[in-house]
């Protein structure tokens, strides 16, 4: 099997996208899917994954091509985001989600840390109306039950070890 | 962001493993969903200890949640403690009646949850006369759970146990300390097992406690059939097993941690029972160090080392501290004309000629020479039993801590047959034959060897042969260590602490045939002395590629540089080595230009340190210290 291969995908709107083998091979499940019934030449239908997503998450793959590391370089929770890595998560909100839920689905582990990790930073040092705020959260407690998870959670063990 | 997409709960999960508890504190507060995430990421994991004080706080909000615990850690000490009450109190929905007045409402129906038989003690004096309420719905279904400290009362702890861990628990760990009450627990280790069905990971240890003394297991399903280890591991009679009793049904246990003390020291053939429904053990650690530092002949550890043979099978992991043989194999009982073969042998000694040249030394050599015979005959007939089946056949891990004893037979042969074998780490210490052999001298085997040695004529060594056959088992020496190093292919971690490998023996093979050679063919010594340097060869060790971990002493003679640059370059060999301990071998003293040795040898990349006992050198450091 040749490493330039290609490999066809539709997105949810039946948009085609043309990508190498190596590429698609950074996705676990197209990585299985492929090692499993083999190249048919048919397009692989992705009725989860909008277009503009799906370029996304190419772009991503296709800038870590080369990535010797790719599966091991966000093993590290505590790591700092590189700087393309950076530039590519700022995008809005909606899209990120869009992207976490993508690459899940795909199976991308290092794009679903760094998505996830982007997400907590967001969330970092917010009190819980910033984190409403920010993410556009309905308050779905009554007064009395945000009362009490209030007093039980918030206050007492905040400086929690 | 126009519409609003709620994350699945699994994807909100893998983004809160990146926060800290504070800002997941923050988050329980956002709104239900959120909520929902954050408290299972928040209550699952609990540990009471001295350093995380602060997890008091916990308490309130934790007792309307403990169904979310999944992880829970008690450390008690004397500067930290919580009364059990308490305990009880968070966890229980326990209402102690203060007064001992308190009527049970009508409706109200009261479960006393404790059980006849006790876990860990049958003080049945000490049960408190109140009731306790029933456990509500929401009660922890708790996989972890870890106890260390002192309780006030056996009877509390196994309440606590009981009540909180439900059979889903997978590992259970309990370490009983010091503490003002001195009291000594009774291990009910059957009931343990019983109780908790799913365990794998049960580790006992701790200062006072000891263990119940297992009575005849009571066959509750006599159609399960015996595993076929139990059948095929019942060729050498051994004192610990009582055939008649069926096997009984296995328990999942996988990795036990234990003190065996108090079981090794019982008489009678019951005190290890319950190994043998241990069939699933991987892993198993063993601490028997106290009480045999002195005497070890009071107690009956071989009947240890029987059982796990027998009955453990699948034992990945080994840790041993203390006393307790083990046997990895059957050593071959050799036929009468084969023994005689090796008396003769033995009796050889080194040409006339020979001796005569040497003056002097013509009697320790010709003693060490017949040593060598004999042991090379030895090796050879181990070697030659490739029949030998292991006891352990998926052996990965073996270490061997302090007064182990390991014999030199299982040695060769693990080196021979372990393919599975990583890791070796054990201690060297000095000890006396007799010592070992009177551990391993037990039952049929020795009776079986006596028999077949019987009619051997008597002269000083054939003595030596025959207590060396009879005994079956001696302990190593480094040229026993160096046969299972050239021969162990598998091996990425190697340590041995306190033991120092003299030169000669690193090159120990040659030097047999070329001292009669050499002496018998050249008149010119100075020509020999030249033939030494050249041939003079550490032999390759068989795991020099795959090797992570050395740690081994090196006896090199202080003043030899020759010496030092061998060890260095074979040391060089070593592609994969990422550190390396000298431990107290001098060979440190020659690093400055021991680094080239290692380089020219084929240093790898991946060496990060190289130790010594008195140094720690980065492997920058030492490249800095070539240039």
């Amino acid at each position: 099997m040749s490493a330039h291969s290609q490999i066809l995908l539709t997105s949810s709107e039946g948009t085609e996208f043309i990508i190498d083998r190596d590429i698609a091979d950074k996705s676990m499940l197209l990585k299985c899917m492929l090692e499993d019934i083999g190249e048919i030449g048919q397009a692989v239908p992705l009725p989860n994954v909008s277009g503009p997503i799906l370029t996304k998450v190419i772009e991503y793959c296709t800038h870590h091509r080369d990535d010797p590391n790719f599966l091991s370089a966000n093993d590290d929770v505590a790591a700092e985001i590189d700087e393309w890595d950076l530039e590519y998560c700022k995008v809005d909100q909606g899209t990120l989600y869009e992207l976490i839920l993508a690459a899940n689905y795909l199976d991308i582990k290092p794009l679903m840390d760094l998505t996830c990790k982007t997400v907590a930073n967001m969330i970092k040092a917010k009190s819980p109306e910033e984190i409403r705020k920010t993410f556009n959260i309905t308050n779905d407690f009554t007064p009395e039950e945000e009362d009490q998870v209030r007093r039980e959670n918030g206050k007492g063990s905040r400086r929690l070890s | 962001m126009s519409d609003e997409i709620d994350l699945p709960p699994e994807t909100l999960h893998l983004i809160f493993l990146h926060l800290s508890p504070q800002d997941l504190l923050q988050c329980a507060c956002v709104s239900r969903h959120w909520n929902g995430v954050a408290e299972a990421r928040l209550y699952s994991d609990i540990t009471f200890s001295r350093r995380k004080l602060n997890n008091h706080k916990l308490v309130p909000a934790l007792k309307t949640r403990k169904h979310l615990l999944r992880r829970f850690e008690i450390q008690l000490c004397q500067q930290f403690t919580i009364p059990e009450a308490n305990l009880l109190d968070i966890f229980l929905d326990y209402r102690p009646d203060h007064d001992n007045k308190r009527n049970l409402s009508p409706g109200e129906s009261c479960r006393y949850h404790y059980r006849d038989r006790n876990l860990f003690g049958d003080d049945t004096k000490t049960r408190p006369s109140f009731p306790m309420a029933a456990i509500g719905p929401n009660r922890p279904a708790l996989t972890h759970f870890s106890v260390v400290g002192d309780f006030e009362s056996s009877w509390l702890l196994d309440t606590i146990i009981y009540n909180l861990a439900t059979s889903s628990l997978t590992s259970l760990k309990i370490k009983f300390s010091f503490g003002p009450n001195h009291k000594t627990y009774t291990v009910d280790l059957e009931r343990i097992l019983e109780t908790f069905p799913h365990l794998k990971d049960l580790w006992i240890a701790g200062y006072k406690h000891q263990y119940k003394p297992t009575g005849e297991i009571e066959d509750s399903d006599p159609s399960t059939p015996k595993t076929a280890t139990t059948a095929t591991a019942a060729t050498s009679a051994s004192a610990t097993t009582d055939s008649s009793v069926g096997a009984g049904k296995q328990y999942r246990l996988e990795s036990f941690t234990f003190e065996p003390t108090t079981l090794l020291s019982r008489r009678g053939p019951n005190a290890l029972i319950f190994i043998r429904r241990l069939g699933n053990l991987k892993k198993i650690g063993i601490n028997a160090l106290m009480p045999y530092l002195s005497r070890p002949q009071n107690g009956r550890p071989w009947e240890l080392g029987r059982a796990l043979q027998q009955y453990c099978p699948k034992l990945e992991y080994i840790d041993i501290d203390g006393p307790v043989p083990l046997w990895f194999f059957d050593l071959p009982i050799l036929p009468y004309d084969k023994i005689r073969h090796i008396t003769r042998v033995a009796n050889e000694s080194l040409p006339l000629h020979v001796l005569k040249k040497l003056g002097g030394m013509a009697q320790e050599a010709n003693w060490t020479y017949r040593m060598l015979r004999l042991q090379e005959q030895e090796l050879g007939e181990l070697m030659e039993s490739k029949s030998a089946k292991p006891f352990f056949p998926h052996l990965k891990t073996l270490v061997l801590g302090g007064k182990h004893c390991l014999s030199a037979q299982d040695l060769i042969l693990l080196g021979v047959h372990a393919t599975f074998l990583t890791r070796l780490e054990m201690e060297r210490w000095p000890v006396l034959d007799g010592y070992i052999l009177d551990i391993y001298d037990t039952d049929a085997a020795a009776a079986a060897a006596t028999q077949s040695t019987k009619p051997l004529p008597s002269s000083d060594i054939n003595a030596a042969v025959e207590a060396r056959r009879l005994c079956k088992r001696r302990i190593f020496n480094h040229w026993d260590l160096l046969l299972f190093l050239q021969r162990r292919s598998s091996l990425r971690h190697f340590v041995i602490s306190g033991h120092n490998i003299p030169f000669g023996n690193l090159i120990v093979k040659p030097f047999i045939p070329r001292i009669p050679d050499h002496l018998i063919n050249d008149d010119d010594t100075e020509a020999t002395a030249e033939a030494k340097e050249e041939t003079l060869i550490i032999l390759p060790w068989a795991c020099e590629e795959r090797l992570e971990t050395l740690k081994v002493g090196f006896q090199v003679s202080a003043s030899d540089p020759q010496e030092h640059g061998l060890v260095w370059k074979h040391l060089g060999r070593f592609g994969k080595l990422r550190s390396l301990h000298l431990d107290q071998s001098n060979l440190f003293t020659s690093l400055s230009y021991g680094v080239e040795g290692l380089l020219e040898g084929g240093m790898s990349e991946t060496l990060e340190e190289i130790r010594s006992l008195p140094g720690w050198w980065k492997t920058k450091d030492c490249r800095e210290l070539v240039s």
